[in-house]
């Protein structure tokens, strides 16, 4: 786990037909994840400048959830993106980190919040979240390893698939477009069957389940074809920036003025950091039973483009302006953490630009970076 | 000693009191924690030494502002209950309208009999210590301030957007759907309850800490609504908000 | 697997002193269920069980390792709850966290500590470790700021320090509201005395930002080193173990790769003061 796993151990056809056994020889020992379309009803009142068509393609690409499935009819492995990223499954949304017990409103003992997981398979991962995975191992390993983030991952088994990218999705532009780093099973979509690449023994274990056929010239070719088109984004526009460059750009572009143009766009709602798969920062709360003599120690996903982020109990606030704000993601992303991990810590999934209500995107900011900094 | 509580109630539709003894797997708990001194509507009792107060309801009429005087003067802590009390919730729209007319149209040829003023907050009345907002308010949110009450601590209340607890929660963003949604600009607390019901946020919370109004404004409009829809929606619920609502 | 430890589990330590020093600070002596040994400068994470956790640097000798202190300023939540501490309450406490004071970098040098209001708390531990090692610093200055005469925290400690031969120092305040024999003024206009050689001399600055930012002016401006200016800064810590991002500076995590910086190596950052 976290090492790259570039070697690869065998390559294998996996007639489509064949899926609902795999599954059925699975759940025994493992609760399976898949992308499954989560928004299927309509919405009460659609708005009245809203193309239907486009609002049903996005419900089909971007609507979908990896949630628990039990056979492989219930996924659909033709998306663009999932609505939350796959931290969840080992940063979740809210998690126990310690409870309490109290006597009388004062501290009795405290425990370790016990949590049983069983071992998980995620089932159609993309480039993208597979590399956001690889960014949050190096964060909570490096430096001080920790106990929550660990116990999870170790659990996990990583099948990847190749996606349907849309204008949104940049991951080529800042390397994350890799297909041999971190999983243990790559499916790639042929059609019929999946061309299936073996990277570790675990997924050697998983795939021998099943009978499958050995890969003919044509095979390959039909590999590469896909591969091809997870590539291609019809319409996209061009994250223009050489990604190698950016650490460089950002430091000479801190007081352009079109940073507070998208400083009085946002609206520091978080969501870009919430639906971020290498956004990690989180909040702690105690909170008690109503008996008030058990409590936990929570910790909630939360936001550096939340107002009260960097303020400290005293009333300083570090990054009280917008502004400010929307650049420290940025930078974090793109300076900080990049300096630090030789790569962008943004992994181009383009979730923070889909769903950006204020339609604020790391494609336009990079673009705006590059194109003002040329002007200096 | 337990801390002696009081609940009173103004003009509201009474919601938020049966959010209260909605908590009925709580109910003993909370008992063992406080003494209820009055509660109109779930004991005989009436009393005026109580710490806390929780307030439901706008304040409407003359005689409102003279009761929540008294129960600010007696009581330690006042806390408001619900959107009527913590923002003028959906009373407010009365503001919108003539006073006379409104009177009228709902005392009919009465309305002589009934004097009426400008639906306030309960915080442009008197000082509140604490808002438990939403319509109704959240069970989680009442027990989580009444919790830290009696444990003498401060009650946290969000001020954020409402996006943040949908994203914790993987909704698929309403305006995804092509919907209009409050929640970016709406205070959480809720846990996105009306989003991850299939329904947008219509801002029962009042409007986060500096909301981006001018963006939600701009939005919209892109989104096809016109100025007077925007107005409505925001009337709705942040009509204690003069700026946002004129 | 767990063979590492649960980073966010406290350990229990039995308050056994309540100290009420000004109108807003008050010192709590704690006995902590295990040794702790920390480097002056480093911080713990108090836990004040259903209310909360917050960080702060102990006021205390760092060699006694079965109590620590913290000096504690009312300002928010769990800072209430801490105020409400009596004699004999269990919290919990997580930590050391962060570098601390680099002391082995101070030997042999000239060195100006500038503190601000609750700014002592850090600096009563450094002095202690100075003093306790007497002989090893070549001159200490002390310059201490406060905003008002009566809420100077530490004051009749200080005064006594006044007295020793290894340390000079001063103390101002912006206002005197009880009896006051010091200077009166920001301290930034006590700095100008100072005799040592500012292109050699350390300078240890600790306060609330505003303060920091002005003494960090004032100290380059006299012709301090920007790498010998060693801040401690205040950011909202949570974690402790450089996880939570709430206490980012630039490239660095406050909590385990500060809170004492040197100035050199934050100064590009923005945002560092406010």
């Amino acid at each position: 786990m976290g090492e790259t796993k570039t070697k690869v151990i065998k390559e294998v056809i996996l007639p489509k037909r064949k899926l609902p056994e795999l599954f059925e020889k699975l759940l025994p020992d493992y609760d399976i994840y898949g992308p499954v379309q989560k928004a299927k009803e309509d919405a009460y009142e659609i708005a009245p400048g809203v193309d239907r068509k486009t609002l049903d393609l996005k419900k089909k690409l971007r609507g979908n959830d990896f949630q628990k499935v039990e056979s492989p009819d219930e996924l659909n492995l033709e998306y663009t993106t999932t609505v939350t990223s796959l931290k969840k499954f080992f940063l979740p949304p809210v998690e126990d980190l310690v409870k309490f017990e109290l006597q009388n409103v004062k501290l009795k003992d405290v425990k370790e919040a016990e949590e049983q997981i069983r071992p998980f398979i995620l089932f159609g991962v993309h480039p993208c979240d597979m590399q956001g995975i690889l960014r949050l191992d190096y964060s909570f390993i490096k430096g001080n390893p920790e106990s929550n983030y660990l116990s999870k991952r170790e659990k996990s088994v990583i099948v990847g698939v190749n996606c349907v990218p849309d204008e949104y999705c940049f991951c080529e532009a800042v390397n994350a477009q890799v297909y041999d780093e971190g999983y243990d099973l790559f499916f790639t979509n042929i059609g019929q069957s999946f061309y299936v690449t073996v990277y570790t023994e675990k997924g050697r274990e998983i795939i021998d389940l099943v009978e499958t056929e050995e890969v003919t010239d044509t095979d390959v070719k039909e590999k590469q074809k896909a591969i091809e088109r997870s590539r291609s984004i019809e319409g996209s526009e061009q994250f223009k920036p050489d990604y190698h460059n950016m650490p460089l750009l950002c430091k000479a572009g801190d007081s352009l003025p079109f940073w507070d143009e998208i400083g009085n766009r946002c609206f520091s709602c978080g969501t870009c950091n919430l639906v971020c798969p290498t956004c990690y920062c989180f909040d702690v709360e105690d909170v008690m039973n109503i008996n008030l003599k058990e409590g936990a120690r929570k910790r909630f996903w939360d936001g550096c483009q939340l107002e009260g982020f960097a303020a400290v109990a005293g009333g300083e606030n570090f990054r009280a302006s917008r502004t400010n704000r929307n650049k420290h993601r940025f930078y974090r992303k793109f300076l900080y953490l990049m300096e630090e991990y030789q790569k962008p810590f943004c992994v181009g999934c383009g979730r923070c630009g889909r769903q950006c209500v204020a339609d604020i995107n790391i494609i336009e900011t990079s673009n705006l970076l590059y194109d003002n900094v040329e002007k200096i | 000693m337990k801390p002696k509580v009081a609940f009173f109630d103004f003009t509201g539709c009474e919601g938020c009191q049966l959010q209260k003894l909605n908590c009925e797997k709580e109910l003993l708990d909370i008992l063992q924690h406080v003494e209820i001194v009055n509660f109109r509507e779930a004991t005989s009792v009436r009393r005026d030494d109580y710490d806390i107060a929780f307030v439901e309801g706008s304040i409407s009429t003359p005689t409102d502002v003279g009761r929540i005087q008294k129960i600010r003067e007696n009581a330690k802590i006042l806390v408001t209950l619900g959107a009527c009390a913590s923002t003028g919730g959906l009373n407010k729209l009365k503001n919108f309208q003539p006073l006379n007319e409104v009177r009228e149209y709902v005392y009919g040829d009465k309305a002589g009999y009934f004097d009426t003023i400008p639906v306030m907050a309960v915080d442009e009345v008197v000082k509140v210590d604490y808002k438990i907002h939403g319509c109704p308010m959240d069970k989680n949110d009442y027990m989580n301030v009444l919790k830290a009450l009696v444990m003498g601590s401060k009650p946290v209340i969000p001020d954020y957007p409402v996006c943040v607890e949908c994203k914790r929660k993987g909704n698929v963003c309403r305006y995804e759907l092509g919907e209009i949604c409050l929640g970016p600009i709406t205070r959480a607390g809720c846990d996105a309850r009306c989003p991850s019901n299939n329904v947008a946020c219509t801002g029962c919370r009042g409007l986060a800490e500096n909301p981006n109004v001018d963006e939600a404004t701009e939005v919209m409009k892109k989104y096809g609504l016109k100025r007077e829809d925007i107005i409505r929606k925001y009337r709705l619920f942040y009509g204690y908000w003069q700026e946002v609502t004129k | 697997m767990n063979k590492i430890k649960n980073p966010y589990r406290p350990i229990k330590a039995e308050v056994i002193d309540v100290i009420t020093e000004t109108e807003n600070i008050k010192t709590i002596r704690m006995k902590p269920s295990e040794e702790i040994s920390f480097k002056t400068g480093q911080f713990i994470e108090l836990t004040v069980p259903g209310v909360g956790e917050a960080p702060f640097t102990p006021s205390s000798r760092p060699s006694i390792k079965d109590m620590l202190e913290v000096s504690v300023m009312k300002v928010g939540k769990v800072t209430r709850a801490i105020h409400e501490l009596k004699k004999g309450d269990i919290v919990g406490i997580r930590g050391p966290f962060g570098n601390g004071y680099p002391m082995e970098d101070f030997k042999g040098k000239e060195i100006l500590i500038v503190g601000g209001g609750c700014g002592f708390a850090p600096l009563r531990s450094l002095m202690y470790e100075f003093f306790e090692h007497e002989g090893e610093f070549k001159k200490l200055f002390f310059r201490g700021g406060c905003k008002t005469s009566k809420n100077f925290l530490y004051r009749s400690e200080l005064e006594q320090w006044a007295k020793r031969k290894d340390l000079n120092l001063e103390l101002t305040v912006d206002e005197v509201n009880s009896e006051w024999n010091w200077k009166v003024g920001v301290v930034t206009t006590i700095l100008d005395d100072v005799d040592m050689d500012y292109s050699s001399g350390i300078a240890v600055v600790c306060g609330p930002p505003i303060m920091m930012k002005f003494a960090t002016k004032k100290l380059l401006d006299m012709g301090f080193k920007e790498s010998n200016l060693y801040l401690s800064m205040e950011r909202n810590m949570s974690c402790g173990i450089g996880k939570c991002g709430h206490c980012r500076l630039g490239i660095y995590y406050t909590c385990k790769d500060g809170p004492v910086f040197r100035y050199d190596m934050i100064k590009d950052y923005p945002d560092i003061w406010d």
